[in-house]
């Protein structure tokens, strides 16, 4: 007889040491590969038949059925729980094995099992082989009754099991509680009383509940019940829409039973239910779902949520609509959506006219009776943008045509035609021509507001502002009163009406009209706020009182002059303060300062440093703003004030209190001495360099930017981001391309390609003069003098304009004389002004010789003086620049050119 | 978008008196001191929905696209907790489905 063929494991098991292959079963079975382990363990009882080797087998079998009921194999895995039993039938069966036998329908299998282990096993085993069989008998499980004795404690107290619930799932609280009361503290259906009694309190007390539920263990029959009650509290913490995804991985009964208890009815749940199986949440998913359901949810409410989920992709998703079943988009509608994709983009154009579209829509329908939904819908369309942007609310009127304001004013005002009750229209656009000045189109919109709203506090407000603007003393006087007769504890009116006195006063001081004046005074220490007695206002109304004494009794006034001056503290403060009221009322600044002692202001010392500081900020902040006289006048003892050690914060207050008054000298001095006390501060440094500039200082050197650079950097490290953010934006513009930021709003978009590179500024949507204009400024007048080698008078000349009327005016100057000498200065290439030095001044070339007026020469103009170009050789041309089409090559045949081409400045 | 209509239980004909009786029934259930975010957002419901104008500009301006929970709200809005059917129950004690 032929010995059988060993197989390969057999082999393996009697070639190999057991020794190792004990390690190698063992360590399978250690990182979960207990397919190989059982494999391992089987070679092992090959070699010998031990009972450790036995018993990690049976292990290693659980461990692999438990892997296969995970992955949804449960008769594979039940098949490994009937080898374990084989292996091992002295082995107590294990939880899940029994659990996967109900599972598969196989009670009577797990009723044998429990016959055959009743006795044996120890209590908490049996507990849980218990309240299996006693859970299943409890859901009707009728096998469980045939298979077990009558007197078994499962069949025995599943009565009362049944009634506890019962009576929970009615909401029979008071026979759920005496249920309870009746089972035994070892009954198989323990869990379920822990159960049923922590949900009685259901939904209250959620972390009670929890903390109750957490007590049944994995190995309970009931622990799939725990399961959903466990997601039902944990939908108390959950919003709802997150709710459903939780109970995802649960089965159908699990969440049914969840989403019952959260409150969900049938129909939710189905609807629920119908999308989560479309595996298709998107917006598609949901305008079939809207239109399927539309008889229930309203036809048009489906209808305006379409049109919301077409909204990010218009107007591509235009279609979707249909492909969900539902009609077609009507103009209308597509003009709705239009506008709701209009608001998504930057360009309130765009709103604009999305938006008048839409309403135009609505008003071919026909006009709606005024105070309709229509008429309000139609004002409301219009008021639209203003209201999504608040702009209006913002802007002053500028007469800028690329700003939407005044069509956004207009669209406003047209509402008021469908819509006169809108109150907030009126005061929107009042308050906006208000701040441009317009009083003219404000009068009549604020009078057909008052006119709705007599008594409106905003609108009567609005008009005490107008009659104030317009110089109407007596009519903002009226309105105050109107509006203190309303609203006596207004301060602002008050205050508003105590302005208008102190200004009608100062008008009639200046129509010398002492008297009038007097008498506006006395209405305004009438009507002063009590609060601000001693404050600001009354300041002014008694140094106008002594400005008025002066003109009628010039002793008495100097005396109440000086006695005014003293109470305000002397000094720069008084100076500030007597100056601000003598220019209001027209009086002379000097000889009042003279008058009142301050001819020569003193400089102040620390403390009246502070206040007058204080004092300027105040005036600065309600809206005031300091003559040149002024400023002369006080800017030099100031800048000699920046000694003293005033803090950090302080001295950073004053350098930014002397930039918003327009003293750039003052605030150079507090930002140097700031800087000598703490080298390198960044926001002094930014502040020294800024006053320098302000103060008309020439292009910055290199050092300057460099030292700028470094204080930025230094901001940063320090955290002080808004220094840092300022000083790179002047570095910015202090760039070498620092040119004009691209000019998308006018400019169309031309796709590049190749001979885009050589378009010249202008072609490319950069005005020529623009350019210029910040070349010039950039490299400095003095350069740009330089360059032309003017004379030492000229330069003078400039030097003065530039000083009287700042740099902006003598770049015009300057580039009208190009205007006028250079002929294709306004549209051709840029002149020369890379920085090379031009050539002196030369004479006048003589006449064309080739009539070719590219190549002709400018004709002399009397009085003006010609430039040579630099570079220019013997080229034709009497174009300003190198760019293309800048003149031919001359070839060897041409004649020579008679002189050089020449640039005429002056 | 949590319609507000949907949010105060109003149908789309409201006026401000139903607006305003429909958020203090809802505030009485749910104060703030119990559900502040529920109450935040009863809150914000009344206020887009409380004055005519602004129940037109609602209509006409919000374009907040619905989502899921929006439409089951509608459909049927989740009620109060309810006890589940013995049947239910049976089914998870035999060990689910």
């Amino acid at each position: 007889m032929r010995k059988p063929r060993k197989t390969g494991s057999q082999a393996k098991a009697q070639t190999q040491d057991p020794d190792r292959l004990q390690a190698l079963a063992e360590g399978h079975a250690a990182a979960g590969r207990y397919r190989e382990a059982v494999a391992a363990f089987k070679d092992l009882l090959r070699v010998d038949d031990r009972p450790e080797w036995r018993a990690a087998l049976a292990a290693a079998y659980a461990g692999r059925a438990r892997k296969l009921a995970a992955k949804g194999m449960p008769k594979e895995a039940l098949t490994v729980w009937e080898n374990r039993a084989q292996l091992a039938p002295d082995l107590p069966p294990e939880p899940d094995h029994y659990a996967l036998l109900l599972r598969l329908g196989r009670v009577q299998a797990v009723a044998d099992l429990y016959l055959r282990w009743v006795d044996r096993l120890d209590a908490a085993s049996l507990a849980s082989l218990r309240s299996h069989l006693a859970s299943h008998h409890l859901g009707g499980e009728a096998a469980v009754t045939a298979a077990l004795p009558a007197d078994d404690p499962i069949l025995v107290q599943g009565p009362i099991a049944s009634r506890a619930l019962d009576a929970y799932c009615q909401g029979d609280d008071e026979t759920l509680r005496g249920a309870l009361a009746a089972i035994p503290f070892r009954s198989p259906y323990r869990d379920l009383a822990q159960i049923l009694k922590a949900m009685q309190r259901y939904p209250d007390a959620a972390e009670e509940i929890a903390t109750s539920l957490a007590r049944v263990r994995d190995e309970s029959g009931f622990a799939t019940l725990r399961h959903a009650c466990e997601l039902a509290v944990e939908a108390l913490w959950t919003a709802t829409e997150a709710l459903p995804e939780r109970l995802v991985a649960a089965d159908e009964t699990t969440r049914r039973f969840a989403l019952t208890l959260a409150g969900w009815g049938e129909e939710r749940q189905t609807l629920w239910g119908e999308v989560r199986r479309t595996h298709e949440p998107g917006s598609q998913a949901l305008l079939r779902m809207l239109h399927r359901h539309r008889a229930r949810l309203g036809e048009d409410w489906a209808r305006r949520q379409a049109l919301r989920l077409l909204v990010p992709g218009f107007p591509k998703s235009a279609g979707w609509i249909t492909q969900g079943g539902a009609r077609r988009l009507s103009e209308e509608e597509r003009l709705l959506v239009s506008a709701w994709r209009a608001e998504h983009g930057a360009d309130p154009w765009e709103e604009l006219r999305a938006w008048k579209a839409y309403y135009h829509r609505l008003l071919a329908a026909g006009r709606p009776e005024p105070g309709s939904d229509g008429a309000l819908s139609l004002a409301l369309i219009l008021r639209r943008v203003e209201s999504h942007l608040g702009i209006l609310a913002e802007v002053t009127p500028s007469g800028d045509p690329m700003s939407p304001a005044e069509a956004l004013a207009e669209a406003v005002e047209l509402s008021l035609t469908h819509d006169p009750d809108d109150r907030d229209g009126y005061e929107l656009l009042v308050r906006y021509y208000l701040r441009g000045r317009d009083l003219k189109s404000a009068r009549p919109i604020l009078d057909r507001g008052l006119a709705r709203f007599p008594s409106d506090a905003g609108l009567l407000t609005a008009a005490l502002d107008l009659a104030l603007a317009a110089n109407s003393f007596k009519k903002a006087t009226r309105y105050a009163r109107e509006i203190l007769a309303i609203d006596p504890i207004n301060t602002g009116a008050r205050e508003r009406l105590v302005r208008a006195h102190l200004a009608h006063a100062r008008k009639q001081i200046r129509a010398g009209r002492p008297d009038l004046a007097r008498k506006e005074l006395t209405q305004a220490a009438e009507w002063e706020p009590k609060t601000g007695q001693g404050g600001p206002l009354s300041e002014r109304r008694e140094l106008l009182g002594a400005l008025l004494d002066l003109t009628q009794d010039a002793q008495r006034g100097r005396a109440v002059l000086g006695d005014q001056v003293s109470a305000l503290g002397g000094g720069i403060s008084a100076a500030l303060a007597l100056a601000a009221e003598c220019e209001a009322a027209g009086r002379p600044v000097a000889s009042m300062l003279k008058i009142a002692g301050l001819s020569r202001i003193p400089v102040p010392n620390q403390a009246e440093l502070s206040a007058f500081l204080a004092r300027l900020r105040a005036h600065l902040d309600e809206g005031e703003r300091l003559t040149p006289q002024i400023r002369h006048l006080i800017e030099k003892p100031l800048s000699l004030a920046a000694r003293w050690p005033l803090p950090q914060s302080e001295c950073e207050g004053a350098c930014e209190t002397l930039r918003r008054a327009g003293l750039p000298r003052a605030r150079k001095a507090f930002a140097e001495a700031a800087l000598k006390r703490r080298p390198g501060t960044p926001v002094f440094v930014l502040h020294a360099f800024e006053a320098r500039q302000d103060a008309g200082s020439r292009y910055p050197s290199h050092a300057d930017l460099d030292r700028l650079d470094a204080a930025a950097e230094r901001a940063r490290e320090m955290g002080d981001h808004r220094t840092a953010h300022r000083i790179s934006e002047i570095l910015m513009s202090f760039g070498p391309f620092d040119l004009p930021p691209p000019v998308r709003e006018w400019a169309p978009e031309v796709p590049f390609d190749e001979e885009d590179a050589d378009v010249d500024l202008g072609q490319a949507g950069i005005d020529p003069e623009q350019a210029l204009r910040l070349f010039i400024d950039l490299m400095g007048v003095d350069r740009l003098l330089d360059m032309m080698g003017l004379s030492g008078k000229d330069r003078k000349q400039f030097k003065a304009l530039e000083r009287r009327e700042g740099r902006a005016a003598v770049i015009d100057v300057l580039m009208d004389l190009m205007r006028e000498n250079l002929p294709d200065f306004a549209n051709g290439p840029l002149p020369n002004l890379s920085g090379d030095p031009l050539p002196r001044p030369l004479p006048a070339p003589k006449a064309p010789t080739n009539g070719n007026p590219r190549t002709t020469p400018i004709p002399p103009t009397p009085g003006r003086t010609r430039v040579e170009r630099p570079g220019a050789g013997s080229r034709g041309g009497g174009g300003t620049g190198s760019g293309k089409g800048g003149g031919k090559e001359p070839g060897p045949d041409d004649p020579p050119a008679e002189g050089p081409d020449q640039l005429e400045l002056f | 978008m949590s319609d507000p209509y949907v949010i105060l239980g109003l149908e789309p004909e409201a006026d401000d008196e139903a607006v305003r009786g429909a958020y203090l029934a809802a505030v009485a259930v749910c104060p703030p001191e119990r559900d502040p975010q529920r109450f935040e957002s009863l809150r914000a419901a009344y206020e887009t929905l409380r004055t005519r104008r602004a129940r037109l500009a609602q209509a006409l301006f919000d374009q907040s696209p619905p989502t899921l929970s929006d439409i089951l709200d509608k459909a049927e809005p989740v009620g109060a907790p309810r006890r589940p059917a013995r049947r239910l129950v049976n089914t998870l004690l035999r060990g689910g489905d």
